[in-house]
């Protein structure tokens, strides 16, 4: 769907002539003659609008009754007037209404002073009440969620929280019961509002009857200041505010940018602020004491002396890993130290993930090439392709189902799990885990009308009726196609990516493209800054090259290399091969590392750990998906004796030899953006709050040159066949962080790990939903709770990665697996009863 | 003002709704979209719910039929019943639920089977409804089988004053009439077969033949 143009009418409001784009509504067109109309349950990012309150009637000439200007578009010619004492009337009416039966509790309401309710009746109200019955009181405040708190008597029944559960998350949990002077907000038979995105509600709320549970009574809005910054948790990178209260965090608020979030956040990203100040942070450099054999608190300078020591002694047998919070001026300075002072060439950033040919990245960075974000919502097709955005890039999520809902966008989803996206596609399509390259060439094929279809979804265990209409989807539901893929699909599938996309024609196409959902928060810009093993700052080839993740911890367990230089990055707990990485780490002869958290790995093998800043603390730019360079603001002192990371590693290259000239952030930056030929001439100050997309800028002609043509895309290997097995796949879920775990907020959704089986093999094995099993591979085990779902696919096992334990990182070889699943414990095996058989229930039961 | 205006001790009178004083259990999981693996749904119940769903252009339109159908089984819209329909047609739960306490003839807790709804509007409150309804619910005193409530117009004023007995429209009823009604329903028999509204000479059979296909 193209975007719709913009025309202007004309319009007199209140004896002022003004012209708006025609078809916003009266509210919003006022704003074009500063006049402000009061509102409460209009709010254009829920949808069309409900007109539930009232608040906003003014009068229109024509119309004999007053009209609600939330609900009533501009027209050429439309003569309004909001001052005539009908619509004053009209306006203290209502706010007498809406006060008849609210408790009046400011003074120990949350939302006092930033409360629209409030603002309103002060501004439009009578200013005096003529009820003089007692009012309806309730219990208060009750819960609605461990996160969010509900004041029923304060409610004034605009609709916003529900229609945001119904209509943006769509998670439809959240309801109005009964009806009439009797409705009330609440779930279906006492089940708690928990969903990823539920914490919106809050700030939607008009009213003190939605409040968050971790900020209640910690401040009133004139103890605060907001901090505009950008959340890392995540390579969606929303845009927040945080509330500060002397130096610290009490609270996260969207800060919509139309081009990043759209306004809202996930709840990892409004509550995981309690990690900054958790308890178990990391305030002070730790250095292992030779005697004791324990991490111990030490001096700025001696941690710096030992670790500057220990780099120098592994010198070119060092390897450097970047995390997804790390900027770019860290993860530029870090690789600058690592290749031009330790001479070494092993840096990476890909989250142990293949290693991905620069001329392929260059080709599929190409500015042409990229489609920005809000192209996801006016597409005319939306190929999902290997991720669950829920997982991977949360607030995304939100906007693909804007774009189905509202604008009528074709979304096809290709997952190897079942995703949360699949009840809003037109189309879904599953292959099997390990047949990723199969089914991207098996798209190619189809797309293309070459190649051998029916064998490749035979690899790939794709059905190739769905490919051919997955195809004529993209080639004739229209010319705008989206296509937003993972990294995780690996390297091997990327060539027939971009086969697909050239035969789509989608390259310099305005609102059409490709975007890369990157593992780790700034994990684009971490590739643009020259962290990874064949590519320089701006994707230039390296003078050597190095070894990828991977590699660096077979060459550390094997004792190819020596030291292990962590910026941000857990390796144990995050990449693939778990026992391989716990080898390397505990084989270094040195592990020097930059964290906010300890983790076991830094507890048992490091030898310096420097306290890190969290990100609320941070200067410096990351990028997001689509190339738009952020900047992390300062909002907060940083703890104790952190200290800024670019300092840290600026003084570590000092003693390494090697002066990198940085003496402050900015001057980081500055390094950075004379590096990257496509950022040439950005500035912090041309960033702003709102951030530039390098693709719009001149300098994007700097862009490494792609090579031209298709690109051979290689014979896919088959996905491993089950036989009697079943394949293991893996995902990564939103809740599945160490940030997640230590907020006492969001603990409680912390990722426990689950064997997600499809009905036929829990019966097949003979377990039960809930039951425990034992998923192995080789000698490796992970222990899970069966979780029987309807819609995964026979034959595969789907597991999370990074949970705090049991991670089936710890199952994830080479080569993707086959793993062998079987209930444990002393409990014998039970049928499952009944369930997926469609047996019916006896009346007992039914009855009961 | 303060004498128009007693002091109402708080939550004092309490609240008439159900659920308006009610937190959620934080020890539940959260309800989405019932899982067909694990929601075992019976399939004559399953049936009905699809034929609903086939009717209409929006599946959603199915929601009011489906949930009678529910309720027919179960006997009420008790939430394995909500989570049936739901898992049938796609919806939350949550959905349903709302739907369900909206609407009056749907039960959101357990009743007696036999439904007797007494009008208590305007027609029928002039020849006797409200006391009508006390001799009823008197005859049936605390039998659990029994779910005996007062109703608005329910279109039958001709017959006033009239209950729907199990869907079954009689009138014009007396107070008498109340203990009958009960007994009849007890031992199983047709009640007040004379009074039932469906057995009345009719000016045109066969516009009745029509309403009761
Ligand atoms: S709880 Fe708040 S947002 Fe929801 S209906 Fe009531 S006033 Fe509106
Ligand atoms: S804002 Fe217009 S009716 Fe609520
Ligand atoms: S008033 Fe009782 S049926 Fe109409």
């Amino acid at each position: 769907m193209p975007r719709p143009e913009r025309r202007f009418v004309t319009f007199s409001i209140d004896g002022r002539e003004v012209s708006a784009p025609e078809g916003v509504m009266l509210v919003d067109g006022a704003k074009y003659g500063d006049v402000e109309i009061p509102v409460f349950c209009y709010e254009p990012k829920l949808g069309a609008p409900v007109g539930a309150c009232r608040m906003c009637l003014v009068e229109v000439e024509g119309i004999p009754k007053l009209q609600t200007a939330c609900s009533t578009p501009v027209k050429d010619g439309m003569v309004v007037h909001t001052q005539t004492d009908r619509v004053r009337e009209a306006q203290n009416s209502v706010i007498e209404f809406l006060l008849v039966n609210h408790p009046l509790d400011c003074p120990v309401c949350d939302k006092g002073g930033e409360c629209p309710l409030q603002d309103i009746t002060f501004g439009w109200g009578r200013g005096i009440s003529r009820m003089v019955e007692p009012k309806r009181h309730f219990k208060k405040p009750l819960e609605l969620s461990p996160l969010i708190a509900i004041d029923r008597e304060r409610c004034i029944l605009c609709y916003r929280c529900v229609r945001f559960s119904q209509e943006v998350s769509e998670d439809y949990q959240l309801v109005l019961n009964e009806r009439g002077a009797s409705t009330y907000v609440g779930t279906f038979d006492g089940h708690p509002y928990v969903a990823p995105f539920s914490g919106n509600i809050i700030e939607l709320c008009p009213v003190g009857a939605l409040t968050s549970r971790a900020y209640r009574f910690r401040a009133r809005p004139w103890d605060i200041e907001g901090a505009g910054s950008v959340c890392t948790h995540c390579p969606a990178q929303c845009n927040v505010e945080f509330t500060v209260r002397d130096e610290r965090v009490l609270r996260v608020l969207a800060r919509d940018n139309e081009g990043v979030d759209d306004g809202w956040l996930c709840d990892k990203g409004r509550f995981a602020y309690q990690a900054i100040h958790s308890e178990e942070r990391i305030t002070e450099p730790l250095v292992r004491d030779s005697e004791s054999g324990e991490l111990v608190p030490a001096t700025w300078e001696y941690a710096l002396d030992v670790a500057a020591a220990a780099l120098q002694a592994g010198g070119s047998k060092t390897a450097a890993l970047a995390g997804g919070t790390t900027t770019n001026e860290e993860g530029f300075l870090l690789q600058r130290v690592v290749r031009e002072a330790l001479k070494s060439p092993h840096v990476d950033s890909r989250a142990g993930l293949p290693q991905v040919d620069l001329g392929l990245q260059q080709a599929l960075a190409a500015p042409g090439l990229q489609a920005t974000i809000p192209d996801l919502e006016f597409a005319h097709t939306v190929l999902v392709l290997g991720t669950d955005p829920i997982d991977d890039v949360a607030s995304l999520d939100l906007r693909i189902r804007k774009g189905v809902r509202r604008n009528g966008v074709k979304l096809a989803v290709a997952t190897s799990r079942p995703s949360a996206l699949d009840p809003n596609a037109k189309l879904w399509l599953r292959y099997a885990p390990g047949g990723e390259h199969a089914f991207v060439a098996a798209l190619e094929a189809a797309v293309t009308g070459s190649g051998d279809l029916s064998a490749l979804c035979d690899a790939a265990d794709a059905d190739p009726k769905a490919l051919e209409a997955l195809a004529a989807l993209l080639k004739d539901g229209g010319e705008d196609v989206v296509i937003l893929w993972s990294q995780r699909l690996g390297a091997a599938p990327l060539p027939a990516l971009l086969n697909v996309a050239a035969a789509l024609r989608l390259e310099g196409r305005d609102g059409a493209g490709l975007i890369e959902v990157p593992v780790g928060g700034n994990g684009r810009g971490l590739r643009e800054a020259g962290v990874q093993s064949n590519g320089g700052p701006g994707l230039s080839a390296p003078k050597a090259p190095g070894k990828p993740a991977r590699e660096i911890a077979a060459a550390l367990a094997s004792g190819d290399l020596s030291t292990l230089w962590l910026l941000h990055a857990d390796p144990v707990r995050d990449y693939a091969d778990r026992r391989l990485w716990e080898r390397a780490a505990a084989n270094a002869d040195a592990l020097v590392a930059h964290a906010t958290l300890l983790n076991d790995t830094l507890r048992e093998h490091a030898t310096v750990v420097f306290p890190a800043e969290s990100y609320a603390e941070k200067e410096g730019t990351i990028v997001n998906l689509d190339g738009r360079v952020q900047r992390l603001r300062v909002a907060i002192g940083r703890p104790g004796a952190v200290r800024a990371e670019w300092q840290v590693i600026a003084d570590l290259s000092k003693r390494l030899g090697l002066d990198l000239g940085v003496l402050t952030g900015p001057m980081a930056t500055r390094q950075l953006v004379e590096a990257v030929p496509f950022y040439a001439g950005l500035t912090l100050k041309e960033i702003g709050g709102r951030g530039v997309r390098w693709q719009e800028r001149e300098a994007a002609s700097a862009a490494p040159a792609a090579p031209a043509g298709p690109v051979e895309s290689g014979e896919p290997l088959p996905a491993p066949r089950p036989n009697g097995a079943l394949r293991l796949g893996t995902y990564r879920p939103i809740w599945a962080a160490p940030e997640v775990e230590v907020s006492p907020a969001l603990k409680f959704l912390a990722a426990k790990q689950q064997a997600e089986l499809s009905p036929v093999d829990a019966e097949r094995l003979g377990v039960d939903n809930g039951a425990k099993v034992s998923v192995t591979a080789g000698d490796a085990t992970v222990l899970a709770k069966v979780f029987v779902r309807g819609n995964v696919p026979a034959g595969t096992v789907f597991l999370a990665e990074a949970t705090a334990e049991q991670s089936a990182t710890e199952l994830l070889g080479e080569a993707p697996q086959l793993v062998s699943v079987e209930p444990y414990g002393q409990r014998p095996p039970v049928p499952l009863e009944g369930l997926a058989r469609g047996a019916r229930p006896s009346d007992d039961e039914v009855n009961s | 003002m303060s004498e128009q205006s007693p002091a109402v001790a708080r939550y004092g009178h309490g609240s008439r709704i159900p659920g308006w004083d009610d937190s959620v259990d934080l020890g539940k999981d959260p309800a989405p979209v019932p899982d067909p693996a694990t929601t075992p749904v019976p399939p004559q119940l399953r049936e009905q719910i699809e034929a609903a769903m086939a009717k209409y252009p929006n599946f959603r339109s199915a929601a009011i039929p489906a949930l009678h159908a529910a309720q027919d089984l179960h006997g009420w819209c008790s939430p394995e019943a909500i989570e049936q329909v739901a898992c049938v047609m796609r919806l939350t739960p949550g959905y349903l639920t709302a739907v369900a306490t909206f609407y009056d003839m749907f039960e959101t807790e357990p009743v007696g089977r036999h439904r007797v709804y007494v009008c208590t509007n305007i027609s029928c409150s002039l020849r006797g409804g409200p006391e009508l309804l006390a001799a009823v619910q008197q005859a049936a005193g605390e039998d659990p089988d029994f779910n005996v409530r007062g109703f608005e117009c329910l279109g039958a004023c001709d017959i006033a004053p009239m209950a729907s007995v199990n869907g079954e429209f009689v009138g014009p009823l007396e107070l008498a009439d109340a203990e009958q009604l009960v007994a009849d329903l007890r031992e199983g028999r047709e009640v007040l077969p004379e009074k039932q509204l469906s057995r009345r000479a009719c000016a045109d059979p066969g516009a009745k033949a029509q309403a009761h296909e």
